[in-house]
Parts: structure tokens; C-alpha cells; sequence
């Protein structure tokens, strides 16, 4: 009985860690391709105006876009910068550099996980962090205004749920009979 | 008895180049929809050296396992819970994973050397501009680039889920890439 409880939380964290591997990665992903537009937008965009564009024939061919999508693609940018308040970018830049630090943490708590190490302080520690950063986002993207408050939100959402997934399903697992009696058994 | 795992470099250099690919995939996307660039316009230009140099790093990156594989410090060891079908699929998945990385990494590298746009690596070292500015080579390496890249999505997610499948049942076939050895402990 205690060997087949045993087997069960195994085959529970292997699963559990390779999710969770594979969320962290994808958000660390994400965290760092907001660093990189951060970090390129607004400066890029400094005097820039619609005559600077160079819409040519043959790089409309390259690319396989319209003469009118290369056009709305400076307008794309614009959208993305009349959105942001003063203030959004630095904040993006200390959200995101967390998230991604907390990210490539929550990929070593997999790694632990699968390894059967403890691991509770460090998970609660990672994915708390992520869920505040998740928050903080979230909280930025209200205050923007509508143009960027739609492309931002609904990724904020669906990022939040994931997180609050795994912190649920940490503490369901160190609350589950196996793990309790793994517990007992390291006594 | 051998076990299946990996020493703790190699699963780094593993999940540094997956985060790696889903970096360059998820930047990809983005830096395209960037205005094209011109005298005054230069919003590509970060994102295209920084692409470029991550795709560098990780030809280099690949190039390193490959050599610990060659010498033996990092044997495949086959899993007695898979079955001989179930090997040969993760064999071939792997030759194909890697091939196609390769694939993206050099028709990349290709495209750009013939794009007319020089590269720095990591914005110290001016590589040598060999290729000039052909638009048919560039546009020939630029869609094997891009058709090895959708490829290479394919099969990620192919591994991904094969990865997710042992994981749930438990057979340990993905120690290879999570388990710690014991001395690395």
C-alpha cells in the first residue's frame, strides 16, 4: 500500500515537473522578449516620423507584406507608445527582469521537484513571486490606455492562472497522503 | 549498473538552448512586425543582431554537446521500461531535433551573410562579410530558414508532448534530462 502511495507522488512529480518546465520556460520566454521591446521601442521611435519610412518594392516582396502594412507597421509602434503612461516602461523593465528571474527559478524547482528534493520554501518563494509580478502586470495593464490595455491584458490573465495552477497544485501535493507518508518515512 | 541521466552541464546546456529556441521563436514573431528599416528608422537593428547572435551561440551550444556525446561522457543509455519502437522514435526524434536546430542556426546565418547586413558577434567581434548582397541567395537561405523553423516548432512539440507522456507514466524516460547524478548531488 505505502509503495503503491509512494509510486503515485512519483509519477506525480515527474508530471508535475515537466509542466512545470515547461511553463517556466515559456514565461521566461515571454519575460525576456518584453525586456527586448522595452528596451528597443521608445528610443528607436525618437523623431521618428511617417516620411522616414522606405516602403520599397523589392523589401515589400522580401518580407511578403502590403504597401498599407508597411505603412501601420510605425503605426503599430505608435499605438504602443501612445498607450504607455511615463512611467510603464521602467516599470516593465523591473517586472519583467523579476519574472524572468523568478521564471528560470521556478525551472530549477522543476528540476527539484522531479529529484524528489524539498523544495517547499523555494517553490512557495517562486511561484508567490511570479503570482505578484503576474499582479503587478496585470495592474500596469489597467492603466494603460485601451490600444495596449487589449493586447496586454488577456496574456496577463492567462499568466496569473497558470501560476495560481501551480501554487495550487504544490500545496495539494505536499498535502496529499503520499507525500505525508514520505514525510513520516524521512522522520 | 549504468543509469539513465546526464551530468549536470549537460542538462543545463539542454534547457539553456530550449529556452533559448522559445526566446528566438517568441522574438522573431515580434521583431518582424518592426517597421522596415531605413537611413533614420532602426528599430530592427538590436533585434536582428541579438537574434543572430543567439542563433550563433547555439550552433556553438549544440556543437559542444555533440563533442561531450562523441566522447563518451554522456552516454544514451537505454531505458528497460521503453519499448525497441518507442526507442528508435526517440532516436530519430533526437537526430531530428538537432538536425533541424542545425538547419535553422546555418540557413540563418546564410541569409544573413547574404543580406547585405553585417554581424557582431555579441557586439565585440566584426565576423567577416563574405557573402555581399545577393537577393537571391538571401531569399533562397531566408525560406529554408523559415520552413526549418516551422519544422523544428513541429517537432518540439512532438517531444514535448512524448516528454509530458513518460512523465505521466512514470517509466522514467525523461531522467535523461531531469535526473541529478548522484555526484553531482
Amino acid at each position: 500500500m505505502a509503495a503503491e502511495t509512494n509510486q503515485q507522488l512519483t509519477r506525480f512529480n515527474s508530471g508535475f515537473a515537466v509542466v512545470l518546465m515547461l511553463f517556466a520556460l515559456l514565461a521566461a520566454a515571454s519575460h525576456g522578449n518584453e525586456l527586448l521591446k522595452q528596451s528597443v521601442l521608445l528610443p528607436a521611435a525618437e523623431g521618428i516620423s511617417e516620411a522616414d519610412l522606405d516602403c520599397r518594392e523589392d523589401e515589400l516582396q522580401e518580407e511578403g507584406i502590403s504597401l498599407e502594412e508597411c505603412g501601420l507597421m510605425l503605426s503599430s509602434v505608435r499605438v504602443a507608445l501612445a498607450s504607455s503612461p511615463d512611467w510603464y516602461r521602467s516599470f516593465q523593465i523591473l517586472n519583467s527582469s523579476l519574472g524572468l528571474a523568478l521564471a528560470l527559478a521556478s525551472a530549477g524547482v522543476a528540476i527539484r521537484i522531479y529529484n524528489n528534493y524539498e523544495v517547499r520554501n523555494f517553490a512557495l518563494l517562486a511561484f508567490v513571486g511570479l503570482i505578484i509580478v503576474d499582479l503587478a502586470g496585470l495592474l500596469a495593464a489597467v492603466n494603460l490606455g485601451p490600444l495596449l490595455r487589449t493586447q496586454t491584458l488577456w496574456p496577463g490573465i492567462q499568466w496569473l492562472v497558470t501560476h495560481l495552477c501551480f501554487l495550487v497544485a504544490l500545496l495539494a501535493q505536499e498535502s496529499s497522503p503520499g507525500q505525508q507518508a514520505s514525510d513520516e518515512g524521512s522522520d | 549498473m549504468p543509469r539513465p541521466g546526464n551530468s549536470a552541464s549537460f542538462i543545463v546546456c539542454h534547457w539553456l538552448l530550449a529556452v533559448s529556441i522559445l526566446f528566438l521563436f517568441v522574438s522573431s514573431w515580434w521583431m518582424l512586425s518592426l517597421p522596415l528599416p531605413s537611413d533614420t528608422i532602426g528599430f530592427r537593428v538590436i533585434p536582428f543582431q541579438l537574434h543572430k547572435n543567439i542563433g550563433i551561440s547555439l550552433f556553438m551550444l549544440i556543437l559542444f554537446m555533440l563533442f561531450l556525446r562523441m566522447r563518451g561522457r554522456e552516454k544514451a543509455v537505454a531505458n528497460p521500461a521503453l519499448g525497441v519502437l518507442e526507442r528508435r522514435l526517440a532516436t530519430l526524434d533526437h537526430i531530428l531535433l538537432y538536425g533541424l536546430i542545425a538547419a535553422c542556426c546555418l540557413s540563418g546565418y546564410l541569409s544573413s551573410s547574404f543580406s547585405g547586413w553585417s554581424t557582431q558577434l555579441w557586439w565585440l567581434i566584426d565576423l567577416p562579410h563574405w557573402g555581399g548582397d545577393d537577393d537571391e541567395l538571401n531569399i533562397l537561405f531566408s525560406d529554408i530558414h523559415l520552413w526549418s523553423c516551422w519544422l523544428l516548432l513541429a517537432f518540439m512539440g512532438l517531444h514535448i508532448a512524448a516528454a509530458m507522456l513518460h512523465a505521466f507514466k512514470g517509466d522514467g524516460a525523461v531522467d535523461a534530462m531531469f535526473r541529478i547524478s548522484p555526484q553531482d548531488k
